[in-house]
């Protein structure tokens, strides 16, 4: 017997200057659908958010603006084989991530055969052709089992270690008399154009380098030690706003070059206003890659979304109708989407609806991050020196003791350590 | 403050009193931390010969491992832009049977999330058995950077050095200023930093070599703020020389 039902929603009209909904009535995505019947409509609260229990999620509202980030993939090749590990995808907003998968290709582009990995962070491809490349893309799957976000290829060719090898290392002064040269990484991804990118080798600057017109950006790092290295990336955009930093591990090989693709830059943001007039715009923009779409989400009780596209620069600008939002504090961050790659979100940038408005003062220097201690405009180990000479010790001057608590101790130092610029 | 779920997990544990090495682990869980302190109870009886942070997730220590006077190893470290899941923060050399590591503690641990807040989020450390491995490469390339601050050493020029080695850990630093040439063997000191310099390496070449626990080396140097100023003002007067030289030959010899 085959059971069939619809149920008819009258829904509530949404509208705001720019656009009105009407009648809005879901239809989730095929998600209810089987064999034997199918459910259209709504079936929870018009509010977006999720409710959880110990025995179920319920995403409900209006999931127009879910959001998962691409992850970054890095691809070690060995004897017929290769070592992936990629980062994280962070969702939320109406997803949950439960697994991955790995695509595997000898075609660049595809079209991959996918195995399900788990929900894990690293797989390594064995039985594979030395001299061969491979190419390699990681899928996130959601709660249902559904994929919601491809990572960009990345490839690596497995090889046979050469005889006699094993080398080792030298530098300076110790160690022997291989040298490093096979032994390296390679990083590429998005940031914003002309853009400087900023490579942090265990929080040290290794490298920059600046993006291409069209945002993208390679660069590579030689003489490498064999062992586990973390690495941040960073960008500022035109107007010298830095983006947040990009953290993630790395196992660098000895006598393999490591591939690391996808890096995707969160835009940076910025606010014409740090207080707004109830009912007055206010707008938000920064830099992203170029002609990418932007989602813009504003943090209150409820969460708002606004989507607008950058231009040519990668420059975005949205002007909010705070109307809707009520008197007090609020925030709100940004994230971009270009050729299915998605960005993480952006720093959180705080605001207040109020009576009245005030613009935000032309920044007299650009370098107001906290735990720049030395004035200088970096937060790196001479910073570091300083505070660390105040640690624990009685009276420490106002501009170490970050989050005033009268003393300089762990919350300082992690207060620093998420500024470093390196 | 936020209670803190520690968890002390012992296997693969050498049965008889023999040297052995343990790793500390920490697993984050779902969260990014980016600052760790803390304290192990080393259990009487058991002998530390040696801690190592060499490979550490901890890329900047506040206080670097240390066995104390109270058979207690205290720690604290950064890890700028963080970090999330399992990873190594020091391993000890030693001593011990089965029963004095069951009685190994942690306490007064503290981990911060990388959140530009230093929010206090709870961790996991456990200590487990580990390889002892070879080391044979020198620690990694740095730049030493010489600055000055009002809030320190009363505005004097300090070098500032870091680095870190991924087999056995940094053992010492050490320290040499020269003019022009490079140091001898006799110039080294071992020396922290942040380290203020002297009046008269303000106006040399600072050497800095990092040493690894296996002896591995890498040297670097930087010139101190007036050192190239000093060498130029040098060969100026090195050419007044020659040319009062030159015209008293000249005029002898007329």
């Amino acid at each position: 017997m085959v059971f069939s039902f619809t149920l008819t929603v009258w829904a509530q009209d949404f509208s705001s200057s720019n656009f009105t909904v009407t009648a809005p009535v879901l239809f989730p995505g095929g998600y209810s659908t089987s064999t034997n019947f199918s459910l259209t409509g709504v079936i929870s609260q018009m509010a977006i958010g999720t409710s959880t229990a110990t025995t179920f999620d319920l995403f409900g509202g209006f999931l127009y603006f879910p959001f998962v980030s691409t992850p970054t993939v890095t691809a070690t090749a060995g004897n017929t084989q290769v070592a992936l590990t990629w980062t994280t995808a962070d969702a939320s907003t109406g997803w949950a991530v439960s697994g991955y998968a790995v695509g595997q290709s000898t075609t660049a582009g595809g079209p991959y055969t996918y195995s399900d990995v788990g929900n894990v962070l690293a797989s390594t491809r064995t039985s594979l052709t030395n001299g061969t490349p491979y190419y390699f893309v990681i899928r996130v799957t959601d709660a249902l089992g559904f994929y919601i976000a491809t990572s960009t290829e990345v490839s690596a060719t497995p090889t046979a270690p050469a005889a006699g090898g094993g080398g080792g290392s030298s530098g300076g002064g110790g160690g022997g008399g291989a040298s490093y040269t096979q032994t390296g990484i390679v990083f590429s991804g998005r940031a914003y154009p002309l853009s400087r990118v900023s490579i942090l080798k265990d929080a040290q600057l290794a490298v920059t380098t600046i993006a291409g017109p069209d945002s993208k950006f390679k660069v590579n790092l030689s003489n490498l030690s064999p062992g586990n290295y973390l690495f941040s990336v960073y960008s500022e955009d035109s107007n010298q706003i830095r983006s947040n930093s990009f953290t993630f591990p790395v196992y660098i090989t000895n006598g393999v070059v490591t591939e690391v693709g996808g890096i995707f830059i969160a835009p940076t943001v910025a606010l014409d206003k740090s207080q707004v007039r109830k009912g007055d715009d206010i707008a938000i923009f920064g830099q992203t890659a170029v002609a990418s779409d932007v989602t813009i989400q504003v943090n209150s009780e409820q969460q708002f979304f606004a989507q607008t596209k950058a231009d040519a620069n990668g420059i975005y600008l949205y002007n909010f109708d705070t109307t809707p939002l009520e008197y007090g504090n609020h925030s709100t961050k940004t994230k971009s989407a270009k050729d299915a790659e998605i960005s993480p979100y952006s720093l959180a940038v705080p605001f207040v609806v109020g009576n009245t408005s005030i613009l935000v003062k032309p920044r007299e220097k650009v370098c107001d991050k906290r735990g720049d201690v030395n004035t200088d405009c970096r937060i790196n180990l001479v910073d570091f020196s300083i505070a660390a000479y105040w640690y624990k010790r009685a009276a420490p001057p106002a501009s170490i003791d970050l989050n005033k608590d009268g003393k300089v101790d762990l919350i300082d130092f992690s207060i620093m350590a998420f500024n470093w610029t390196g | 403050m936020k209670k803190l779920i520690i968890s002390l997990v012992l296997f693969s544990l050498p049965i008889s009193l023999e040297a052995a090495r343990l790793v500390v682990e920490i697993d984050t869980g779902i969260e990014t931390i980016n600052a760790l302190e803390g304290m192990i109870k080393v259990p009487s009886g058991v002998s530390i010969h040696d801690i190592y942070t060499g490979n550490s997730v901890i890329l900047i220590w506040i206080a670097e491992p240390t066995l104390n006077d109270a058979n207690t190893i205290f720690f604290a470290g950064l890890s700028p832009g963080g970090f999330r899941g399992i990873y190594p923060i020091f391993s000890i050399e030693g001593k011990w049977g089965e029963r004095d590591l069951s009685r190994f503690s942690f306490s007064s641990i503290s981990a911060l999330k990388n959140d530009g807040s230093g929010t206090a989020v709870p961790v996991k450390l456990r200590v487990k058995s580990s390889e002892v491995a070879e080391d044979e490469a020198p620690p990694e390339p740095f730049t030493p950077i010489i600055s000055a601050s009002v809030d320190i050493f009363d505005g004097k020029y300090f070098i500032s050095f870091l680095t870190q080695d991924k087999g056995t850990g940094i053992e010492r630093y050490e320290k040499a200023a020269t003019w022009f040439l490079k140091p001898g063997r006799s110039d080294w000191i071992e020396a922290k930093s942040p380290l203020v310099l002297s009046r008269a390496e303000v106006f040399q070449r600072i050497h800095i070599r990092a040493v690894d626990k296996s002896g591995n080396y890498m040297e670097v140097s930087t010139a101190a703020p007036y050192h190239y100023a000093t060498l130029l003002i040098g060969l100026i007067i090195l050419l007044c020389v020659l040319l009062l030289l030159r015209r008293s030959f000249r005029s002898s010899s007329q």
